[in-house]
């Protein structure tokens, strides 16, 4: 396009005028010279406006006519020379504003003394302003049966709801589940669900925040608190490296529930039901004091104790076995300040180090020439996502960007085993076989298919691979000139870990633990015997290291092999900042005191200045993502493994799903969502006499998982898919009717 | 009251008027059918267009938007011809007698206009309930497929034209054309907000034109007669001649073909035979349940859209439903409001919300249990809602209920007075449909 400014014209609002870019919604234009023009159903992230609900009606001049009737300030867009007056200066509007309100509230309960939206109620604000005093309805109000439980997490009351279509529209044009639906029609209508099935939706919390009534509740904050007595304390989540921005509703002490805090290039407002619902449970089985191992097993130490004590055996080790004999490990769930204390020990005791389960040393970098922000799936055009594993289970919220691109027209590729969460929708689906995706990612420079000709690609690879061969992709896709990579880390912070001197593959420290390199081992909020792969032999691992020493908010596998245990903050009891999968450093604010009541940054500023490191205290810096580095020289992928499956079993596809992980185990509210399944082919599962919901096993090398079948068209033959919560597992699996 | 005579208007009917059994294509293509699909397939869109404004017609589906104007519309794309034969409001059914005898007509249309806009196909929607209407369609479509006409390109054509007949779930609102559109496109079927318009975005998010059976079905017939001749029949802003449905309190009821310079008394009076013998007329509805009645002085209103607008109501699908001294008034906006209620569809506040309250209010004054104050809130409900829908079925249950209060609020007050009903027992639409004030049961005063 030339040099077509956008064509901005003037209107003008209760004598008011605005300039703003033709096809404005007056609502919005209203809103820029300070005129309120109430609404229910108009929420510009759920797609074009709808126009339902009639709160937003006001008077229309247009070219010195009016309009015949009263207008929809939602769906009406702005034209020039538009004289527009709202109930504020009309009779008419204010009729029409009148009208409906006394329409909404006709068949309303008057719950709101014991309603949780009380107080935060849209309805109840507006009613305060505008509303009628009393009601002139006669009449029996309409009832329902209530409340009614749509899902574990989430409650329905369907007096309350005033048919906004808001969560509907939520359901199917934002997370595109179709699970949330209306029923009958007319007066009758009523929200439900599928079928009467749950609402299981990874997504399904963002429907409390967008009901602007009472009517959808989130169920582990019902009767909780009431708004006045309540701090709501900005933060972001730590669930996986999106780093959706989030308040922490504080009350008495406790963080009793989490609501999102729109920031249109991370989150756009949205909240993966993980990110909402995990970890503001008691935590009634969290460590509180530092722990030594004595004769009698582990004993209370104090802090001072337990930091004096880890910086002599550090440097005990370091000098007495030289470089490498110390290994500091985290899986991201650091802050920045934190890693970066740690990465000073680590350099001070010349410790080898890791921020994740794969070895992919210096390859990260080698992704910053092509990288990506997550906004500029906005404006991609081909998005690529390879793998096995679903986007949500690594990057939560990301999912809903990727579907929101598609809908805005980008033509949406996945390289995958199938059975993967986005591909429906999907405009090409290339099928690989399990565990290949760095394989298919040379498949696909060899027949890149949409990618050619495309002016904004945004490649993401969801398994956790060698990142050279992603590099080596990325080059010669030319993601260096257009478009670019958005990598996923495995932890929240793996990259500000990475960053702050932490980085490495779990991998190799593992081999060197096992050649007996290693003889201490610091675990920083990671137990490698449930995170990551090959549990057994990092069991193995941890019983023949000398010295172990764990950070962890909880009792773990880990900690019971650990000679010093620290215990660890858990997210929302965390100062500092966190860098997410795009590089953006955001802010964390402690909103609730760790139950130790010691800063987990203090303990290691402690440890560091007994090594005789002065860690300086800086106030915590957020930061955009950094920009792009220079385009280097190609780099060559590495060799590829290739894996054969036994005949008669099956290639096991098991990611670490989003809904794993000890905050989600302790969540009661997220039961539902961690049920196991099962997912073969329809043809595989016919051949084994398997159908739909059949219960089926699977005996793998991390042991064995039963649950309900799903069968899919799309996931390759020989394939078994399942979800999987313990440590992660590869190889090939043996698949039973249970 | 006497007022003057009513005499049949001369025949100018081409819909209906025929001999012989049309559903038959071989009679139809005798009688002169489908020689405008040939001969105007090669004919540039701009052409038909002109043809179309210069003739005058105006949509038979409720609104009268002038039809040549609505297919210049049309935007750019793959294009569709969707038919709406969801036919619902009350006491209109010429929809269906046109479809079960002149289905080719209709198919035909169909094809015409296809090849005018360029449309690969057409969507016939017809109403769940129309099953026979659907059967004799399909069985049309089939025999034009044979023909050559649907399915294959004729000579000069831009393409092959499929017609689909696609059957409706039995929604009333799923006749207006956004509702319709969402059905058809697997939604729930809800109007949406416009624009976009249909002309930009409808069957399969695609330009579409979407007319009414009769529509469509006229359009053969003007291009076989020439647009000339096809206006010559007029009134100031309406030509040629509409399909009448009569109903209600009349002699010999049916649907007829008149000329839109007829009036209602040629229609209820000279068609009709006028109210049954002994009988009085009390009022009448003109142009569905849905608009404002007009008064026995009014017979002399002409059928043509600005005719009837002038006397403050409207054309709309040409239902005409005659009522006798028997009806009691208040017993009639009970029925009419109750349909409303019953096939809003839920999606805006002011309709969902205020036919419920209408229907309740109006069970109350019927029942005998309202105040006077009760009646004057029924009147401003309808102030509330009229105009401040999101589609036109909102006002489709205000503008009837303000007009039956306009000219009988006598009635709704002698309810209040003498605690019901003072036609009692004898009230026609007590006795026609007892069952109706059983299946709405009154809420306890
Ligand atoms: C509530 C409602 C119901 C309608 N029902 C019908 C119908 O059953 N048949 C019809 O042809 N038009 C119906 N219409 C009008 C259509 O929206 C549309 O205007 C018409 O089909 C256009 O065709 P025409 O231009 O040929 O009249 C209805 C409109 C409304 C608002
Ligand atoms: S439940 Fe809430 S969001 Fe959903 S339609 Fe009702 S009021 Fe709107
Ligand atoms: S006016 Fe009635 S039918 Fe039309 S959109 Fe509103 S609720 Fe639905
Ligand atoms: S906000 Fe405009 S109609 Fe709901």
């Amino acid at each position: 396009m030339s040099t077509t400014a956008t064509n901005v014209v003037t209107v003008t609002f209760d004598g008011r005028d605005v300039q703003v870019p033709a096809g404005t919604p007056l609502v919005v234009a209203a809103a820029q010279v300070g005129v309120e023009i109430p609404v229910f159903c108009y929420e510009p992230r759920l797609g074009p406006p709808i126009g339902a609900c009639r709160m937003c009606l006001v008077e229309v001049e247009l070219g010195g006519r009016p309009m015949p009737k009263l207008q929809a300030a939602c769906t009406m867009t702005a034209a020039d020379g538009m004289v527009v007056k709202s109930a504020a200066t009309s009779e008419q509007a204010k009729e029409g504003q009148d009208a409906v309100l006394e329409f909404l509230l006709l068949n309303h309960p008057l719950d709101c003394p014991v309603c949780d939206k009380g107080g935060e109620c849209p309805l109840q604000d507006l009613t305060f302003r505008y509303g009628p005093a009393t009601s002139r309805m006669t009449l029996a109000k309409r009832t329902y049966e209530k409340p009614l439980p749509i899902s574990p997490s989430i409650v329905l009351d369907r007096e309350r709801c005033i048919l906004c279509y808001r969560c509907t529209r939520f359901s199917s044009d934002v997370a595109e589940d179709g699970e949330l639906i209306a029923r009958e029609r007319g007066a009758q209508s009523v929200i439900a669900t599928f079928e009467e099935r749950p609402y299981v939706g990874a997504f399904s919390g963002n429907v409390t925040e967008l009901c602007p009534v009472g009517a959808l509740l989130p169920t582990p904050y019902r009767f909780k608190a009431r708004p006045w007595e309540i701090v709501n304390v900005p933060t972001v989540c730590q669930g996986c490296p999106t780093g959706c921005n989030t308040w922490a509703t504080v009350r008495e002490g406790r963080a009793e529930r989490i609501l999102s805090r729109l920031n249109p290039a991370v989150d756009e407002g949205w909240l993966c039901d993980r990110g909402r619902f995990a970890r503001h449970e008691p935590l009634a089985d969290r460590l509180t004091r530092p722990l030594l191992r004595g004769a009698d097993g582990l004993q209370e130490i104090s802090f001072a104790a337990a930091a004096r004590t880890i910086a002599q055996r550090l440097r005990h080790v370091d000098s007495l076995h030289g470089a490498g004999s110390v290994a500091i490990v985290t899986g991201g769930s650091l802050t920045n300040e934190e890693a970066s204390a740690w990465g000073r020990i680590a350099a001070d005791v010349h410790a080898r180090t890791a921020s994740g389960p794969v070895a992919a040393a210096g390859a990260w970098e080698r992704l910053d020439p092509f990288a990506a922000r997550i906004d500029d799936l906005d404006r991609a055009d081909v998005v690529v996502v390879v793998g096995d594993a679903d986007v949500t289970d690594r990057a939560g919220v990301l999912d809903l960007r990727i579907r929101a691109a598609r809908r805005r027209g980008a033509h949406l590729m996945i390289v995958s085993s199938g059975g993967t969460l986005l591909e429906r929708d999907c405009d090409t689906f290339r099928p690989v076989a399990a565990g290949t995706a760095a394989a298919s990612l040379q498949a696909l420079v060899a027949d890149p298919g949409p990618l050619v000709g495309a002016t904004h690609p945004v490649l993401i690879v969801t398994d956790p691979i060698d990142l050279g061969h992603v590099a080596a992709a990325a080059h010669a896709l030319g993601l260096q000139e257009r478009g670019g990579v958005l990598p996923l880390p495995t932890g929240p912070n793996e990259r500000g870990a990475r960053q702050a001197g932490l980085a490495g593959g779990g991998d190799e420290v593992l081999a060197a633990i096992e050649s007996g390199a290693v003889r201490a081992l610091v675990l920083l909020g990671v137990d490698p015997t449930a995170d990551w792969p090959e549990a057994d032999r990092w069991q193995a691992a941890l019983a023949q290291t000398e010295h172990v020493v764990t950070l962890s908010p909880f009792v773990n596998t880990s900690v019971s092999w650990s000679h010093v245990v620290l215990p660890q903050a858990v997210d929302l009891e965390r100062e500092g900042t966190t860098t997410n999968l795009e590089g953006r450093r955001q802010r964390l604010r402690a909103a609730v005191k760790p139950p130790s009541g010691v800063a987990d940054l203090a303990v290691a500023t402690a440890i560091a200045t007994h090594l005789g490191i002065e860690i300086a205290r800086t106030a915590p810096q957020e930061s955009e993502p950094p920009p792009r580095a220079k385009p280097g020289r190609a780099t060559k992928a590495p060799a590829i493994r290739a894996a054969n499956v036994t005949a008669g079993r099956f290639a096991l596809v098991a990611p670490r799903g989003l809904f794993t992980g000890p905050a989600v185990e302790r969540t009661a509210a997220l039961a539902h969502q961690r049920a196991p399944w099962v997912m073969l082919n329809h043809g595989d599962a016919a051949a084994l006499g398997l159908s739909e919901h059949d219960r089926v096993t699977v005996r793998h090398g991390g042991g064995e998982h039963t649950g309900p079948l799903r069968t899919s068209r799309r996931l390759l033959e020989g394939t078994v898919r399942i979800n999987w919560a313990g440590s992660p597992v590869a190889g090939e699996a043996e698949v039973v009717r249970a | 009251m006497q007022g003057p005579t009513y005499a049949a208007p001369r025949p100018d009917a081409i819909l209906l008027d025929f001999e012989g059994e049309r559903q038959d294509i071989a009679v139809y293509e005798t009688a002169g059918g489908y020689a405008m699909a040939r001969s105007q397939a090669g004919r540039p869109f701009e052409e038909i267009v002109q043809e179309l404004k210069d003739s005058g017609l105006r949509g038979r589906g409720g609104a009268g938007f002038p039809t040549g104007l609505k297919v210049s519309f049309i935007g750019k794309g793959s294009r569709y011809l969707v038919v709406n034969a969801d036919e619902s409001e009350p006491g209109t059914f010429k929809d269906r007698e046109l479809m079960l005898r002149n289905p080719h007509a209709l198919v035909e249309g169909c094809v015409i206009l296809c090849n005018a806009i360029g449309a690969g196909a057409a969507y016939i929607y017809i109403r769940g309930e129309y099953a026979t209407e659907a059967l004799v369609l399909d069985a049309a479509v089939a025999q034009a497929r044979q023909r050559g006409y649907v399915g294959a390109t004729l000579p000069g054509a831009p393409g092959a034209v499929e017609v689909y007949v696609h059957r409706g779930a039995g929604a009333y609102i799923c006749g207006e054309e956004t509702a319709l559109l969402s059905s058809l496109n697997g939604e729930r079927g809800q109007p949406t907000a416009k624009p976009p318009f249909p002309a930009v975005s409808g069957a399969w998010a695609s330009p579409t034109l979407l007319n009414n059976v009769e529509t469509v079905a006229t359009v053969p017939f003007i291009l076989a007669m020439g647009c000339k001749t096809y206006s010559e029949l007029r009134t100031e802003q309406t030509t040629g001649t509409r399909l009448m449905s009569l109903s209600g309190n009349v002699a010999r009821p049916g649907n007829y073909e008149l000329p839109v310079t007829a009036t209602f008394g040629d229609l209820i009076d000279g068609c009709g035979g006028g109210v049954p013998a002994g009988r009085s007329l009390k009022c009448f509805i003109p142009g569905g349940s849905s608009a404002p009645i007009l008064m026995p002085d009014q017979l002399d209103v002409q059928i043509a859209v600005e005719t009837c607008a002038a006397a403050g109501t409207m054309a709309g699908s040409g239902a005409v439903i005659v009522i006798d001294d028997r009806t009691c008034m208040v017993q009639l906006a009970l029925r009419v409001a109750d349909f409303y209620r019953h096939e809003s569809c839920g999606k805006c506040t002011p309709c969902r919300e205020g036919t419920r309250w209408m229907v309740e209010l109006l069970k109350k004054v019927e029942s005998g249990q309202a105040q006077r104050a009760e009646i004057d809130l029924l009147l401003e409900l309808c102030d509330r809602m009229e105009g401040k829908c999101l589609c036109p079925l909102g006002d489709a249950c205000a503008m009837p209920v303000r007009s039956y209060l306009q000219h009988f609020r006598a009635e709704f007050d002698a309810h209040v007075e003498q605690g019901g009903c003072p036609g009692g027992a004898a009230s026609p639409f007590g006795a026609l449909y007892p069952e109706l004030k059983r299946s709405l049961p009154l809420v306890p005063a």
